[in-house]
């Protein structure tokens, strides 16, 4: 009994119950992440694939809202193995990006845009056909914008926008301008959203510049003109 | 005192927020909407609750000069399992919750009822006053997202409630409203504690 | 394509306040505002430790964490490096300066509990900031508090020669003060629009 009563208020045992907590502690947690990993990936996975679907949601007739909603991970596999393909650029192999393919015709590409807003880095997946003439659509992914304001870039029609605005023209590309929510926008006009000026700029500067590098380095080669 | 008696002081009579204004911090930020209260709310019960046990059950291996920092140790280790959890099964929920979750571990009521109460009680009896002070935590913030989320959204828990109709309140969805909210609760919890004597 | 840090900087500061929008440091901005000169010393170090401690987690995250995948333990690191940055702090100053130690020190131990640094720096890993705009943000953030906290004491040394409902009294009436308060930096979202 003496010998436990010393140990316990020797200098040593604070250290020594500090290292043994921390251990346990450390052990069980270093466990669950490794459980939890799976399916946070797969998650990833699920989410990226309905994303990436949804862009084309008109010219898919197997997906609807109600499919959208399932969730489910094999319906959307499937669906995403059969309209999508995974590529990547020869000059960047890390950069990945996709091609859009109806009965054997590739009809567009999705590229992975990263915009730097006010308070985040803002990621979005860009649709575009395989001209580069038109969006056919955006799709934001991570924000992390002021709640209320510049969050409301995820709103549907603000996003929705962009579909059909016109890129590449004949003698340069098209920049597309923000004017007031309220107004009636032109061909090349966006509807900002009031009170987030700047997070409403980053997404289209952040779009023009990223496809007008890619245009230039990957795909203008390619163009019949 | 026995169980139930725990429960209701900790809940209730010596609510955390109203009566001793401690943890407002993560409190607030998540009240905009019910669902993001209640999640929040649970997290902190499963932290409160399983912390308290453990620091309880161990209160006599604790050497009193790392008190302190065993004390954060267990609690930021629930803290990370509430997180992980969170990630893997309500990955949208855990985005919109963002670093809150983390904030639970500098929330002051787990820490002053680990201090007050966990230290001193048995592990059944901290328990029930860790859940008891979740779940009054948890009400007051279902309490403030309750009309946050009827007056921004016109929704509870994201069924609409309100149609179109329904001019939205802006000042609901940003960050006064949740002070103002707080302080007519505690100006109504403190007329209310006059008036009993 | 960069997020200019001088933006980070102010909007921290105004348009989204660590205090009145993200609600974070609470706790000892409610007990300190009392005093004038408190509140002062207090934001100081709180300034002084947020722009630290970021700076250290962001090098501690990038190369540490990351590499190794310990990324889910970032909470209980990020608050041993804070508690140690203070402690170390603490003694330092009490070490080489007896004068800042009793009109700072006795501040610092206040901080580690103070959710606001905590937050800041996960709120530095969620937004993938470089180390300028983490610092630009740190010191953003802490000088946003001491405004808060030191507007705050001003009011309150005001409010006390007026009437306040008895049921308001404390904490009631400053959260509607923070409110209002809160309301007010909304109208400086208009300086976000300098690009």
């Amino acid at each position: 009994m003496k010998e436990k009563i010393n140990f316990l208020e020797s200098r040593l045992y604070p250290v020594f119950f500090m290292v043994i907590l921390s251990a346990i502690l450390t052990l069980i947690l270093a466990f669950s992440y490794q459980l939890s990993k799976g399916r946070v990936e797969m998650y990833q996975e699920l989410r990226l694939q309905i994303n990436l679907l949804s862009l084309f949601k008109s010219e898919i007739p197997e997906l609807n809202d109600e499919v959208i909603k399932e969730n489910n991970p094999e319906t959307m596999n499937k669906l995403y193995s059969k309209y999508l393909v995974s590529k990547t650029l020869e000059n960047r192999p890390d950069y990945q990006y996709f091609e859009f393919v109806d009965k054997g015709n590739t009809s567009g590409y999705v590229f992975p845009v990263s915009a730097k807003g006010l308070w985040s880095t803002i990621k979005l997946l860009v649709a575009i056909d395989t001209e580069f003439d038109k969006y056919l659509g955006i799709k934001i992914i991570i924000q992390g914008e002021t709640p209320g304001l510049g969050a409301r870039i995820t709103e549907n029609w603000f996003q929705e926008q962009f579909t059909g605005k016109g890129f590449r023209q004949i003698d340069g590309f098209n920049k597309l301008q923000l004017i007031e929510e309220n107004g009636n926008p032109k061909a090349d006009q966006i509807l900002q959203i009031t009170g987030a000026t700047v997070s409403s700029k980053a997404i289209i500067s952040g779009i023009q510049h990223d496809l007008e590098i890619l245009y230039k380095q990957n795909f203008s080669s390619a163009k019949v003109n | 005192m026995n169980k139930k008696q725990i429960f209701i002081q900790s809940a209730f009579t010596e609510n955390a927020i109203w009566t001793q204004i401690l943890g407002i911090c993560s409190a607030l930020a998540v009240t905009n909407q019910m669902k993001n209260s209640l999640v929040m709310g649970l997290g902190v019960i499963f932290t409160l609750a399983l912390s308290m046990f453990t620091i309880s059950a161990i209160r006599s291996l604790i050497p009193s000069r790392v008190r302190m920092m065993a004390q954060t140790f267990i609690i930021a280790f629930y803290v990370i399992l509430v997180d992980l959890f969170l990630k893997a099964f309500l990955p949208d929920i855990s985005q919109e919750l963002g670093p809150y979750v983390g904030l639970i571990i500098t929330n002051c009521i787990i820490m002053g009822r680990a201090e007050a109460f966990a230290t001193k009680n048995t592990p059944l009896d901290s328990m029930i006053d860790g859940i008891g002070a979740g779940v009054g935590y948890t009400l007051v913030l279902l309490i403030i997202s309750f009309i946050r989320e009827i007056f921004g959204f016109g929704a509870i828990f994201g069924y609409q409630v309100l149609g179109n109709w329904w001019t939205r309140w802006s000042i609901m969805v940003m960050a006064p409203s949740a002070f103002f909210l707080l302080a007519m609760l505690i100006w109504i919890m403190e007329i209310r504690k006059r008036k009993k004597g | 394509m960069e997020i200019n840090a001088i933006i980070i900087f102010f909007a921290a500061i105004f348009t989204s306040n660590i205090l009145l929008t993200n609600f974070l440091g609470m706790c000892s901005f409610l007990s300190v505002s009392k005093e004038v000169e408190s509140s002062f010393g207090l934001g100081v170090a709180v300034f002084f430790v947020m722009v630290c401690t970021t700076a250290i987690n962001y090098a501690v995250y990038h190369l540490i964490m990351v590499p190794l995948d310990i990324v889910y333990l970032q909470y209980i690191i990020f608050i041993i490096v804070i508690a140690a940055f203070v402690q170390l702090t603490e003694m330092f100053v009490e070490r080489f300066s007896p004068v800042l130690y009793y009109t700072l020190g006795i501040f610092l131990p206040l901080i580690t509990v103070n959710c606001a640094i905590l937050g800041v720096s996960l709120f530095m890993v969620i937004r993938n900031y470089s180390f300028i705009q983490s610092i630009a943000y740190g010191g953003g953030a802490g000088l946003g508090w001491l405004l808060a906290i030191l507007s705050l004491a001003g009011l309150r040394q005001k409010l006390k020669l007026n009437r306040v409902p008895a049921g308001l009294r404390g904490a009631g009436i400053t959260l509607i003060i923070t409110g209002i308060m809160a309301l007010a930096f909304i109208g400086f979202s208009g300086i976000a629009a300098i690009q």
